[in-house]
């Protein structure tokens, strides 16, 4: 796929971080449940909008399951693709080739 | 310019429940707003998103919900058990004090809180109804 071709291809409507800086005594699920949580709002949405998932995490072998029962939400797409620090590029290049 | 302080404080809901777990509570949440019981312990509801979330202490009666052996040791199997706590929210846990093989869905159990390799751990003996 070439440049012009990604361009526009998928979209990132919403976005949401959390526990930059300072996070001491939260649990990587709980930054990721708050910066979820955030970036759906900014989306206007809520979470039971959500049908689809893409997360990467070293801390556990099935990390996605854990992520769709944490947030309560039922994905009929996930990717939980880990190819380190640029996992997230590869799970945002993935819906493109649908 | 400062580096941000680190206070090694623990905040989170995750932490809350472990430092409880520790002086030997084994605390759920509760939402304020749609009142539905919370495990693990997390910092929103995940049925009505709200951010206003109680503790109570669980009373550490549950059901067997379902349950396998597990047999990684064949000498040394061990039961690991779904339990919905009467509370409502399920948790896993080893299912103690008989053979892994006579643990049944529907018995009724307890929790305890034992000491594994220095960290707190929820186990299940049954009920002395059962």
């Amino acid at each position: 796929m070439t440049d012009a071709e990604l361009r526009g291809a998928v979209a990132i409507v919403g976005v949401g971080t959390a526990g930059c800086g300072d996070a001491t005594g939260f649990s990587e699920m709980e930054i990721l449940a708050m910066a979820a949580r955030t970036a759906v709002h900014d989306a206007g949405l809520k979470m039971s909008d959500i049908d689809g998932l893409a997360t990467a995490n070293i801390s556990a072998a099935m990390w996605p399951l854990n992520v769709v029962e944490y947030l309560n939400i039922r994905p009929t797409y996930i990717d939980g693709t880990n190819i380190g620090g640029t996992s997230f590029i590869g799970h945002m290049l993935a819906p493109t080739e649908n | 310019m400062n580096a941000p302080v680190n206070t090694a404080k623990p905040r989170g809901a995750e932490a809350e429940y472990f430092a409880a777990l520790a002086a030997g509570r084994l605390m759920i949440q509760r939402c304020c707003d749609c009142g539905h019981a919370i495990f693990h312990a997390r910092p929103f509801c995940p049925q009505c998103d709200s951010l206003s979330l109680s503790w109570e202490q669980a009373s550490g009666l549950g059901t067997v919900h379902t349950l396998t052996t597990v047999r990684i040791k064949h000498d040394r199997p061990y039961n690991i058990s779904l339990i919905e706590l009467d509370e409502g929210v399920r948790m896993m846990g080893r299912v103690e004090g008989i053979a892994p093989d006579a643990v049944k869905i529907g018995m009724r159990v307890q929790a305890s809180i034992i000491d594994q390799g220095g960290k707190p751990l929820v186990v299940f003996t049954l009920t002395e109804a059962a």
